[in-house]
This record gives structure tokens, sequence and C-alpha cells, in this order.
């Protein structure tokens, strides 16, 4: 057997390092412009000139739920204090800019009317764009699980250039095979692109083997739930709610979801839970046929209701047919 | 600022020790006060300083308890030779330690929150590691500004660094540290003028193979100068001296304090 050669001992440790590298330079830049308040190379921008990140279909998104809540108290802190932090932009052909970290501050602006907005113009490529986008969601705080996995994975996709309508389960499989591959040594997969998943997830703190089991369930949503998610219509949390109730009742929620606090769609799902009932064509949820014997009968034993059957001869006779009834469905039941 | 350094190896018997007690001998000579810390279970620092077996409440295992209020259990290192070099040893006790600190709160961070809370006025910090990856190595990568790496020019040595380099990337990341650690340097320790120690080294028969010099180009990791494999070396060690002071005159003490300005220049 030869010796093994050195580049191939240090494939792993290089690609490791250069994803270090990478990943700790594009959070260098992001920090960059946290910390600097109007130094540097910043301009103030019409905010009516800026418009979301556009990329084409099929690239991915970033991030693209934000929290009323938060939304409100960014927007008081931007009315006392105006925006401490500069947002990433890059300039349009058509004379614009997109946002590429900041998405939120700029929406402020925009709501409460404030006029400019300062900002770093910086020429990104698509990718670049979506890159950089991704990785400051991770970074960013208060980001969701399902968010952070969603932007990894994101992130992955552009890094192994895996598009088209099937990328999402591409992306899974091939994790899977990695996961494999790295516990077994076999696969349908090469070390290189190991190598790479490996980094890049080791580069955000998380292992192959963990990401897989923990994180990748996360997003075995049912696809409409996912899709509100990923289309800012559903919060994260809401979704997870959501995707505990049957099928059938996703589509009803996720429209009760959509803009309901978390306690709102929980009150609306304990209703379902109660009824255990099934939804109409109406859409309006019908209780069940043990709830609706139940609840008849909770009613009539109370002892006011039995007075007044007792007191009263047909109601009494129809009591006794109820009697005669439920005695021979337990006899049926043997 | 204080300048921790965290001397690290996958493999054992790769000079690791050798090089912590020439490096704190070395900065010792430039001025510089110097805090070992023997992080090895095997607590060959306390042999290599030629200091005695301390008692489990005098190691490094009362710093890395929650209760460890700043008194560091510290032992002068050859006191008639040297002044402000101090060793925190390390021993059998460490290995449960290391267990122990896999429960702690902040357990990967105890060092480097120990020494913020209550700091050590030395200017550079050395933290002898043990032979393997293990708990005690991410402990000392928290806590360190950069590390240096050594290793004997072996196939497999040269496969367990690979391995350590890729741990190093990716914990230094998962830990969040800041300011990042990086590698200061590879050293390259006990060469043996043969064919395997030629071709790692990049001066073997056949001019195109990959030496560690294109690796660590490729990686950006500087490589200090080789150090030959030689008796007096480990004579010193065995004798619980620094080769400076066991044998002033070998050459090899020139590389040492090479490293030791490099440490103190470093920003």
């Amino acid at each position: 057997m030869p010796r093994r050669d050195l580049n191939q001992m240090f494939a792993p440790a290089t690609a490791a390092a250069e994803k270090s590298e990478e990943i700790a330079s594009l959070k260098a830049e992001i920090e960059a412009l946290k910390t600097q308040n109007g130094q540097g190379d910043f301009q103030e921008i019409p905010v009516n000139e800026i418009t979301s990140l556009r990329l084409p279909e099929g690239m991915g998104q970033p991030r693209k739920y934000f929290d009323p809540v938060k939304l409100e108290q960014l927007k008081d802190s931007i009315e006392k204090h105006g925006v401490l932090e500069p947002i990433l932009v890059r300039p349009t052909s058509d004379g614009k800019y997109e946002t590429v970290s900041g998405e939120r501050r700029w929406r402020c602006c925009k709501e409460i009317g404030k006029p400019t907005i300062l900002a770093s113009i910086k020429p990104l490529n698509n990718t670049d764009a979506l890159e950089v986008a991704l990785i400051a969601t991770i970074h960013s705080e208060g980001v969701s699980t399902i968010e952070e996995t969603d932007s990894v994975l994101s992130l992955m996709k552009l890094y192994l250039n895996i598009r088209g309508d099937q990328r999402d389960k591409k992306i899974k499989t091939l994790l899977e095979s990695a996961k494999n591959f790295q516990q077994t040594g076999y696969g349908d997969i090469d070390q290189e692109t190991v190598d790479l998943v490996e980094a890049t997830l080791g580069s955000f703190g998380f292992k192959l083997g963990s990401f897989v089991s923990n994180r990748l369930p996360l997003l075995d949503m049912a696809e409409p739930i996912l899709e509100a998610v990923r289309t800012g219509d559903l919060s994260p949390t809401n979704a997870l709610l959501i995707n505990r109730i049957p099928e059938e009742y996703h589509q009803d929620l996720i429209q009760v979801g959509a803009g309901a606090t978390k306690k709102e769609l929980r009150q609306r799902i304990s209703e379902i839970k109660n009824s255990s009932g099934s939804i109409n064509n109406s859409g309006i949820i019908e209780p069940s046929l043990r709830d609706r014997v139940h609840e008849q009968y909770r009613v009539v034993r109370q002892k006011a209701t039995w007075q007044k059957i007792h007191g009263n001869p047909k109601l009494k006779k129809k009591m006794e047919r109820v009697d005669t009834l439920l005695k021979e469905i337990l006899l049926d039941l043997g | 600022m204080q300048k921790r350094i965290s001397i690290m190896s996958n493999s054992g018997g790769v000079g690791k020790t050798t090089l912590a007690v020439n490096l704190a001998y070395q900065l010792s000579r430039l001025g510089k006060t110097v805090a070992l810390f023997g992080c090895d279970p095997n607590g060959s620092l306390t042999l290599f300083c030629g200091l005695d077996d301390p008692p489990d409440d005098q190691t490094l295992d009362v710093v890395l308890r929650p209760d460890f209020k700043g008194s560091y259990p510290l032992f002068p290192a050859w006191p008639d030779r040297v002044k402000d070099v101090d060793c925190c040893l390390g021993g059998l006790v460490l290995s449960k330690t290391a267990i122990r600190l896999v429960n702690e709160t902040r357990g990967e961070y105890l060092l480097a929150d120990k020494l913020e809370d209550y700091p050590l006025p030395h200017d550079v910090l050395i933290f002898d590691c043990p032979g393997t990856i293990e708990q005690l190595h991410t402990i000392a990568l928290a806590a360190s500004t950069p590390a240096i790496l050594t290793i004997k020019p072996e196939d497999k040595d040269v496969d367990a660094l690979a391995k350590l380099i890729e741990w190093f990337y990716e914990k230094r990341d998962a830990l969040r540290l800041k300011p990042t650690p990086e590698i200061l340097g590879l050293v390259p320790n006990g060469f043996k003028d043969r064919a395997m120690h030629r071709d790692n080294l990049g001066t073997g028969s056949d001019p195109k193979r990959v030496s560690l010099y294109d690796i660590m180009d490729h990686l950006g990791i500087n490589v200090f100068p080789v150090i030959k494999d030689q008796a007096h070396i480990a004579n010193a060690g065995a004798n619980g001296l620094p080769l400076g002071i066991f044998r002033p005159g070998e050459g090899v003490n020139a590389i040492y304090t090479q490293i030791a300005k490099t440490i103190s220049e470093e920003n």
C-alpha cells in the first residue's frame, strides 16, 4: 500500500481553515457595519429608492419573517435615536438599491416616513449578496432555529451549487449521505463534498451528525406551512404549532396563524382539539359525536334539568327510550 | 496585553513540554514574566521543571473549580537561575478534572473565565496541552490568544496534525472566541535524517512530493526552523532544566529564542 499523500491527509483541515477564514471575514464585515456609526464609507440614501433583495427564482431567499412586535420596538428606537447601525445595500441596474443586510431597519424607516437612511453601498452579484444576507441572518439576534437551519441549508445549496425544483430534497439527501459517509466511510458522495459540508456547519458551531438528527427534522414540516414561513406570512413558532395538528386543518390554521399571536393561535388550536371534530365544507368546525353526546348528557343529568324531565311524562318516556337504547348498545358490545 | 499561548499536538512525545519550558526560559531572558500551565495528566511539566509532584489541591485542578477565588498554586521554576517563571502544575488528577468539566456551566470557558476574573500579572502564559485532543485542549483553546503546534515529521504524526488543525478551526468557530485565536506556527521536532522525515520536510528524493511546507503554506501557517533530534534535549528535560541552562552553547537554543521573540513581538 502506498504512503498516503499529504494533500489527502490535510483536505479536511484545509476545508475547515478556508471556510473559517471566509466566514470570519464576512462576519467581520457585518460587524464593522454594526460598530461604525456614520464614520467610514457610508451615505445617506433615500428610503424610497430601496427595495428588498430581489434574487432569481430558485436561488433561495434570505430571512423573510419579521416579528411585528419587534418591528414596533425597532420603530420606537429609530424614532428616538435614529438608525444606529448603517444598512448594507447593493446598487441595481435601474439606479436603485436592494437591502442585503438591514431589511428590518429599512422597513421601519419606511413606515415612520424617514426620508433617508445611512447605508454602505457595495456592488454584489446575486451569489455574494445571498451569501452575505444568509450569514447576517444566521448571526442576527433572535433568529429562530427554523430560520437558522433554513439559512444554513440555503448557504450550503449556494456553496454546492444545488439548484432547481428539487433543491430542498437534494440538500437533505446530500446531508444524510454525508453523515453516513462520515460514520461508515461509504456512500454515494465524495470526501471533498463531505469536507465542505462539515466545514460550513463547523463554522457556525454545528456538527454534521447532530445537525442531521436535530436540525433537519425541523424542516420536515408540511410544505404549505414551510412555504408560509419562507414568504414571511407565518412566524416560525406558529408554524411549529400548526405542524402538530392533523394535515386537514393546515390551510385553515395557516390563515388564522398569519398575523395572529401565538396565544391566539393556541386558543384556536385548543378549540379544535377539544372538539376533535371535523371541518365541514363551510369551514366551520363541528364537534364529534362523542363530544355531542357527552355535552348533551352533561346538561341532562344536571339536577334542575333532571327534575324537569322527571316531572314531565312525555320527557320521562323519551328518557326511558334513551335508557333502552344505551342498554342495547352495551349489549351489542357484549 | 497578556499573551496566552497554547502548545498543542495530537500525538505524544513530539516536544510540547520541551518547547514549553524552553520558551519560558528564553522569554524570561527577554525580560518577560511567564506562567507555565501543565494541562497534561501525565504531569510532564513537573519533571521538566525539576519540581516534585504536587498534592492534588496544589494543581491546575483547583483553578478549574467553580469555587476558585484566585489563589493560583504557583511554583517557581529554576529559581536559582531565573526570576519570574512560575508553574501551575498538572498531574493525574486532571483526568478527573476533564470529566468534571463536561458537566460544568461554561466548562469549556472555565480557564478563560478564571483568568479574566482573577488575572495573573505575568506577561506570557503558556499552556502545555496533553498529547491527544481532549477536553483540556478545548479549555486551553478557549483561554488562549494564539496556539503553537509541534510535530515530529513521521507520517502518523503528520496525519494526526491534519486532524488537530481541522479540530482547531472548527472548535474556535464553535466557541465563538473573541479575539479569534490563530496558529502562530508549527515547530517540527525530533527530526532524524531518514527518508520519511526528509520526504515530509520537502528534502526527499522526489522533488514533486507534497511536503509539510507546501501544506502549511497553503494554510497560511508559519513553520519555525526544524529542531533535530538530539540527546541533549532529552537529557535536559530529564534533569529538570531548559536546554539553555543545561547546555547554553547548543545551536538549538537560537531556535527557541527566535520563537520566544515571535511570541513577544506578536500583537
